[in-house]
């Protein structure tokens, strides 16, 4: 069926294609929402009299296009020197800079219909920003063939299943407090794993590996001929397989490896993206590299195909299965943002320490973290603004 | 002084002038769109080129980084060290993480045109049907037109690019930083016989990164997982 990558790439860029198709259904759901909503002017009414904001509400807040391309510079910044924290940045911006949080949470009581739609927008725009560029970004290394392609299809098999099954179930279910609550356990989570890195511990296990690399390097350097690879022993050779666990040789070097994980994996990275409105690629990467013991040559390749299998399915389920609005504004203005933030990013971050960038964001993981999980599931934050 | 509104009309005037053309109202809206898509394609492009020369330096390190750290992982498995394999693969991985999100950060710059057309689209032809699926009475809007167009425009400009001058210069320099960055090791190369008719001449990193020749790639570690 898919005999060359151009035709996956068809494949996905005709399923694009058909997300875009939904302009009429879009606005039923949204009409139907409007529809649903009480009118008034009190809190959790639609006052017709004002003008239209946010997805063309009327009196619905209209973001400040300043603070809008501040925020996206921000981002732009992270993505274009730290990388993945860029994505959890732009859903910041979504949920609390531009002030959509505090209006879905106004129709908690009096709309609950708005208030799930809003969240919902919020996911998809996320994924539309950060998953959109991820995937495109991958779909190159994807073209050069550097690719798995058992492992890479397993993995995009498990990014359908979880990237359909999570907007299918959850679109127009989760109230704007739950995603709140689990967007905050998860940056809380990305905050111990940076902190943990920071650690004496892991700072010595990194270093102590770059040191290792560079003294092998400066051995083989010295040598005249390098090693002859055994050829009996080339690619890769499967001593034992089973259910639970795959011993094999790469090489003539011995690895092992659960079958069943990249399965699940891709299914549980591709069900967490979909549901927080992520790219997955910064998930994905760690993934292959420590869990299925890939080369970092391949890495590229396998995970990309997974990335634009995943986004492609989600944002489709959203928008063309659930109806799912975009507000198109915010998002170019967003991307305007991202454009200078790139042009700086890379030239202030040579003057902070790789440390220090790692700090900041712990920092700033610990903030958001326990500001947004205490805020979904405590209904109040522990941490100011209260 | 710069006023806004006045901006605005003048850029709507600009767009919408081609979807009033003498012709057949399908037809004039497919042609208004390509042309808009047209304005996308070159201003993102010439977005992504310039940051790519602003910053061209600091890819290139990481790409140097990256590429090395890989080279050394191939290495340690010609030398049978795991030990070494994983923390030099481990590094390149990070280095890759790198790469891979400002290539990601790259290309959102190239696409910000396109969400503030759907946006113009969406002010101008919301609700409109352009055609309508037979059978399913399903109606396709602005964006199947706008998405269609953008992806045949974008796919042909990339065709044409070598033909204009700044963007010719931009490729040339992408060809430049891919020798700076070094020529990353194909797993082939571990192979002697394979290895004979992948090398190394010169024309080097367009090799090592031309899918044909890497697709002999022999199976790896995970290949096994499917």
């Amino acid at each position: 069926m898919f005999k060359s990558r151009k035709s996956l790439m068809i494949m996905a860029l005709a399923a694009l294609t058909v997300a875009a198709f939904v302009e009429p259904a879009l606005a039923d759901r949204l009409q139907a929402a409007i529809d649903a909503t009480p009118k008034g002017t009190g809190a959790g009414e639609i006052n017709s009299e004002l003008a239209t904001g946010f997805l063309g509400i009327s009196g619905a807040p209209t973001p400040s296009l300043i603070i809008g391309f501040a925020w996206a510079i921000w981002v732009g910044w992270i993505f274009s020197t730290v990388g993945a924290f860029g994505g959890i940045m732009a859903g910041v911006g979504h949920i609390t800079i531009y002030g959509f949080g505090d209006f879905a949470s106004t129709f908690k009581k009096t709309s609950p219909v708005m208030n799930k739609l809003v969240t919902d927008s919020i996911r998809v725009s996320n994924q539309w920003l950060v998953g959109t560029s991820a995937a495109m970004s991958s779909f190159n290394y994807f073209k050069m063939g550097r690719l798995v392609l058992p492992l890479g299809l397993s993995l995009a098999a498990g990014s359908i299943a979880g990237s359909y099954l999570v907007p299918w179930l959850t679109a127009g279910k989760v109230s704007l407090k739950d995603y709140i609550g689990f967007f905050g356990l998860f940056v809380l989570f990305l905050g111990c794993y940076l902190f943990y890195e920071t650690t004496p511990k892991g700072q010595a296990n990194k270093q102590q590996a770059k040191e290792a690399a560079k003294a092998f390097e400066k051995s083989i350097k010295n040598e005249k001929d390098g090693c002859a690879v055994d050829t009996e022993c080339l690619g890769v050779k499967v001593v034992s397989f089973s259910i639970t666990k795959c011993i094999f040789t790469f090489y003539g070097v011995e690895f092992s490896f659960n079958p069943l994980v990249p399965v699940c994996g891709g299914f549980v990275i591709a069900a967490l993206a979909s549901f927080l409105g992520v790219g997955g690629g910064f998930l994905l990467v760690p993934f292959l590299t420590s869990v299925a013991g890939l080369p970092m040559y391949l890495v590229a390749g396998t995970s990309a195909v997974a990335v634009l299998v995943g986004m492609t399915t989600s944002i489709f389920t959203y928008m063309v299965v659930k109806d799912t609005p975009v507000f198109w504004p915010l998002i170019g203005v967003e991307l305007l943002g991202i454009l200078v933030g790139s042009f700086i990013g890379p030239r202030t971050s040579k003057y902070i320490p790789d440390v220090w960038l790692k700090r900041l964001f712990i920092v700033l993981a610990l903030y958001v973290g326990i500001r947004y999980s205490t805020k979904g599931f405590l209904g109040y934050s522990i941490v100011p603004p209260f | 002084m710069f006023d806004v509104d006045t901006f605005l009309a003048v850029i709507d005037t600009i767009l919408i002038t081609p979807y009033r053309l003498p012709v057949p109202s399908v037809a004039a809206f497919w042609i208004g769109t390509a042309a808009l898509a047209l304005w996308c394609t070159i201003a993102g492009e010439i977005s992504m080129a310039l940051v790519y020369m602003w910053n061209r330096d600091y890819y290139t390190d990481l790409n140097q980084k990256m590429t090395r750290m890989h080279n050394i992982s191939v290495e340690a498995i010609r030398h049978q060290d795991k030990k070494i394999f994983k923390s030099a693969n481990d590094w390149a991985n990070e280095y890759f993480g790198k790469v891979f999100f400002s290539h990601a950060a790259l290309f959102a710059v190239s696409l910000w045109p396109m969400a503030f057309a759907m946006g113009w689209l969406q002010e101008r032809f919301v609700g409109i049907s352009v055609h309508t699926i037979p059978y399913f009475e399903f109606g396709l809007g602005y964006p199947f037109v706008f998405i269609i167009s953008y992806i045949v425009v974008r796919y042909s400009f990339a065709k044409i690019r070598k033909f204009v001058p700044f963007l010719k210069r931009i490729d040339g320099m992408k060809e430049e930083d891919a020798v700076n960055a070094g020529e990353m090791t194909s797993w082939t190369e571990l192979a002697p016989e394979l290895g004979k008719e992948f090398k190394t001449d010169s024309s080097t990193v367009k090799a090592v990164l031309d899918s044909k020749s890497v697709n002999t790639i022999p199976q790896c570690p995970a290949e096994n997982s499917a």
